[in-house]
């Protein structure tokens, strides 16, 4: 890779906090690379599966391997294992961090090694694979997929979620047990590649501590109602990374705790990202433009902050019943009630959960205008976000906007045609700032 | 403030031609109009030196220069740049205040927006990165047919038998179209068959923003009268063209400039 060509891509953080990240990144593949040293067992992961202190609690080191093709495109050094991965037969369509997970693979089967200068040392080999089938299709096949490349034994778990007209009451218990067993299937899984039995107490602790960081994440979310916004979208994406990578370890509670004080401080102080903020925008839906998070501060330039987003942190806190008493069956009762969340408002009102909770949004943090990032190789969060984004309209009288690119692949991007349509963007809202 | 006898100029470097027109009291009194080539600060210094000839003014007659388009960031004038779709409804809403709908078909994009009674953008939409949502696709199948840019419109409209293309990709109609013509197909019909499948991604458009009427178009698509048609057709309105449409956004970028300039 020509070093000399790494190109600006990130964007300039409003918060002290959100620039401690990025070493932290870094140690989750320092510590993946050392647990192969000490014959620690390291699995590949998908996050958001609702499974991640299952891990924790069996002591083997989580390597998330869509995290790792962010990374690359963070660095802009993505298209040799996107070309890779489209060399070896997969199509430009299919989820492109499942292209550059592949593409690496591919490339290191064949090199026999690490491929040079991969980002942060790049991935060591899996002891365990564990796939799921949260949030979309190619994080359950993706691993299945990867044994084309190397051996390591594989675990697909299934997360279910009913949909919004289901009657909760009637088909809870189907799926909280349903659950429940894919959960048990996982845990028996990791017995037997790590030889130890699950220890229910150390289960519990890191629930405890996973809980607690999710709860602090959800607080500091909550602070950012505040005018001006004391933490903008770009920094979330940022500091997810202790929410989604770190989760059940102390280490993420002591992170939040910390943002959670730098932020309530810039709230109580009315202290700002920009002097003189003019638009709050919510990030609608989408996974971020990781090639490109400089445009959060284009957009600032103009006055506008993105107070709020959508995406990665798919949950608020959940309260299970106190009867549950079997960490296994928390983590399916908490797995349910965190999808079902919306499903009533939104059978009293448009139907959809996602709706729903834009709208709440959009009346808490007294948002100006939406925008919502297509990206062509997610069919989770792009296939069906034009129709949320019209029915949303049906609510609300707000501007709103789609721009099209990818998370990662950046031939699905044009900078002109982003900046033409920001422009026009900003103005639909000083149109809509006068007429009020 | 009086704003007549006052000079602004506006200058929209397009994907495909530069144009720079300068207005005094809201009507243009010059105007120029050139291919955008491979060096926009040389096309741009040139158009606007045509232009203010044809305007028999000089550039320290100018009282402000606004800027739009693809090649905006490329201005070599101090002039700030504006988005090309609010200079866009601007320059429509001195042509046609009652327009709330634009269409406007340039060389690289399709936008649509909704325009308010004051000339603002309510919203809009662009289509995708793809080259059948443009006018390039016109110019691809001009170039295949021989049939200069400028006279497929008329052309189009002697159609009587339009053909259907199966295929939304600019790449694939082009093998479509040799394919037509091989089978004897007329240009006429093969042109209209165009016009319709562009018509129809612009409806799509604007059946995402809910079209409201006046619909008007603008940029090198109004110069068609196939197109203008075509789209005319297929969402049951009259279709607007102003007067030389593809110097719409210029001009909006000028009027844009005398509003903030002379407050």
């Amino acid at each position: 890779m020509d070093t000399q060509s790494q190109v600006k891509t990130t964007a300039v953080k409003g918060t002290d906090t959100a620039r401690e990240v990025r070493p932290m990144v870094k140690d989750i593949y320092k510590a993946a690379h050392e647990a192969r040293e000490n014959g620690k067992k390291v699995a590949y992961m998908m996050v958001a599966s609702h499974y991640d202190e299952i891990l924790r609690a069996m002591d083997i080191v989580p390597l998330p391997t869509e995290n790792y093709a962010g990374l690359c495109a963070a660095k802009r050094d993505m298209d040799r294992f996107l070309l890779r991965a489209e060399a070896d037969g997969y199509s430009q369509v299919l989820c492109s961090y499942a292209r550059i997970g592949l593409g690496f693979d591919s490339l290191r089967k064949e090199l026999g090694h690490i491929p040079e200068g991969s980002p942060d040392g790049g991935m060591p080999l899996p002891d365990m694979m564990i796939g799921s089938s949260a949030i979309c299709d190619p994080r359950f096949k993706w691993y299945q997929a990867t044994s084309r490349y190397l051996e390591a034994p594989t675990f697909s778990i299934d997360v279910v979620a009913p949909p919004p007209q289901a009657d909760l009451n009637r088909v809870r218990d189907y799926y909280i047990n349903y659950q429940k067993e894919q959960f048990q299937g996982l845990i028996e899984f990791c017995e037997k590649q790590t030889h130890t039995k699950m220890d229910k107490e150390k289960l519990w602790e890191a629930i405890r501590l996973g809980d607690k960081a999710w709860q602090l994440w959800y607080d500091i979310d909550r602070l950012r109602v505040a005018i001006p916004s004391p933490m903008p979208s770009q920094d979330h994406f940022s500091i997810m990374v202790a929410g989604h990578y770190y989760t059940g370890t102390q280490k993420a509670v002591d992170f939040y705790q910390k943002l959670y004080d730098e932020v309530k401080y810039k709230a109580d102080n009315h202290i700002g990202v920009i002097k003189d903020e003019k638009y709050r925008i919510l990030y609608g839906g989408g996974l971020p433009p990781w090639h490109t998070l400089w445009i959060f501060n284009y957009f600032e330039s103009f006055g506008a902050v993105f107070a709020i987003e959508n995406v990665y942190r798919g949950f608020d806190p959940v309260q299970v019943p106190s009867h549950v008493t079997d960490p296994v069956d928390f983590l399916a009762w908490r797995t349910w009630l965190r999808a079902t969340a919306y499903h009533e408002k939104a059978r009293q009102n448009s139907g959809n959960p996602t709706v729903e909770k834009l709208l709440g949004i959009i009346k808490d943090y007294a948002i100006d205008g939406v925008m919502f990032h297509a990206c062509r190789s997610c069919r989770a969060t792009t296939v069906g976000q034009t129709h949320i984004k019209t029915e949303l309209g049906k609510y609300c009288d707000l501007p709103m906007m789609q721009l099209v690119s990818d998370m990662v692949d950046l031939r699905d991007y044009s900078e002109a045609q982003w900046k033409a349509q920001i422009g026009a963007f900003i103005d639909a809202l000083e149109a809509r700032t006068d007429q009020e | 403030m009086n704003t007549i006898n006052q000079y602004y100029a506006g200058l929209d470097m397009g994907s495909v031609s530069i144009k720079a027109v300068i207005i005094s009291n809201q009507k243009i009194t010059g105007w120029a109009l050139i291919p955008s080539g491979g060096n926009y600060k040389t096309a741009a210094t040139t158009v606007m030196t045509q232009a203010l000839a044809a305007a028999k003014i000089r550039r320290e007659d100018l009282c402000g220069i606004g800027v739009t388009g693809l090649g905006a960031q490329s201005t070599p004038f101090d002039a700030r740049p504006m988005s090309d779709i609010s200079c866009q409804a601007r320059g429509c809403h001195v042509f046609f205040p009652s327009a709330r709908t634009l269409i406007d078909i340039g060389g690289q994009f399709t936008k649509t927006a909704k325009i308010t009674d004051k000339g603002k953008i309510a919203d809009f939409l662009m289509s995708e990165k793809c080259a059948t949502g443009s006018g390039r696709f016109l110019q691809v199948i001009s170039r295949i047919l021989q049939v200069p840019i400028e006279e497929i419109g008329e052309l189009s409209l002697t159609s009587q038998h339009p053909i259907k293309f199966s295929t939304n990709c600019a790449v694939f109609a082009e093998s479509e179209t040799i394919s037509r013509i091989a089978e004897g197909a007329k240009p006429a019909d093969i042109l209209a068959g165009v016009h319709k499948a562009m018509a129809s991604k612009v409806n799509m458009l604007l059946k995402r923003i809910k079209l409201a009427p006046d619909v008007v178009l603008t940029g090198g698509g109004g110069e068609d009268a196939g197109l203008a048609k075509a789209i005319g057709q297929i969402i049951g309105h009259p279709i607007l063209v102003p007067p030389n449409p593809r110097l719409t956004a210029a001009f909006g970028a000028a009027c844009l400039t005398m509003e903030t300039t002379s407050g």
